[in-house]
């Protein structure tokens, strides 16, 4: 097993591979840890592979999820452990993203909840890119249909703009769309240029 | 009650909260709240107290009665 940023042309960064190089999963996948094979030992140009909860990634045939972690994907937290009302929606101040760079928003919540995660650029005007992937410590939530597209606070389908770079100034909100309060955080992490690892 | 016909849209079905959300300090951050989402869970309700009386949500009954402190829900 072994962790691969292929070539720029399909745009896959730190994509993860299975023992014959076939594709298992990308950041944020759940991760099926296979016998004989330790996650620890999965660490190819500074970056690294960790469980989300931080737990040691030892048992065979389960599915886990995963998170890149190392020196060249840079995290910032947009959202730090806020109890959002139903049916309320929060704003971020504006993140500079203008480097064209690739950028993933992981959020992390304490109940499951239906919610959106909007980016649009600082002017509101056209162009959007996120990843959006969503854990609970143990296993995915997000679903691409809890992240409605609607213009202009646009959530992009966590898969089809996978590999969209951003160009802009860009806030971000955060949609509880349920019946219950939820605490959440959500973080931007932002991958390395493609080729640079 | 139809909450379209008493707060001011500031975002189109959206209105202002704020107790839209709460740090871990306590602090109370302003926000939108869905105008659609309060008429699906509350349209039936007649007065603020019936709506407080409805949910367990800290945020939405501060809501309820900050609407009712401004003259727009009896």
């Amino acid at each position: 097993m072994k962790v691969n940023q292929t070539d720029g042309s399909i745009r896959d960064e730190f994509v993860i591979t299975g023992p014959s190089g076939e594709k298992v999963g990308v950041n944020g996948d759940r991760l099926k840890v296979d016998a004989n094979l330790s996650v620890d030992n999965v660490t190819v140009s500074n970056v690294g592979i960790t469980s989300v909860d931080g737990a040691a990634m030892e048992s065979t045939g389960k599915y886990m999820p995963v998170k890149l972690t190392g020196s060249n994907v840079k995290e910032t937290v947009l959202i730090n452990n806020i109890t959002v009302t139903p049916g309320s929606t929060i704003y971020q101040s504006s993140v500079n993203m203008t480097d064209c760079d690739f950028f993933r928003v992981i959020y992390e919540n304490t109940v499951n909840t239906n919610y959106r995660i909007g980016v649009f650029q600082q002017n509101m005007s056209i162009g959007y890119a996120a990843i959006l992937l969503a854990y609970d410590g143990t296993q995915i939530q997000g679903k691409d249909d809890q992240f409605p597209y609607s213009y202009p606070n646009a959530s992009r389908n966590i898969w089809s703009k996978l590999y969209t770079p951003f160009c802009a100034t860009a806030k971000f909100s955060f949609e509880n769309q349920g019946g219950s309060e939820v605490t959440v955080s959500v973080k931007l992490v932002k991958l390395s240029r493609r080729g640079v690892v | 009650m139809n909450f379209y016909d008493i707060l001011d849209q500031v975002d189109e079905g959206y209105a202002i909260n704020p107790y839209a959300a709460k740090t871990v300090n306590g602090t109370w951050i302003e926000g939108m709240i869905s105008i659609d989402f309060l008429n699906e869970h509350f349209g039936q309700y007649a007065n603020a107290t019936e709506m407080i009386d409805a949910t367990e949500s800290e945020g939405l009954k501060l809501f309820f009665a900050w609407l009712r402190d401004q003259g727009k829900l009896p």
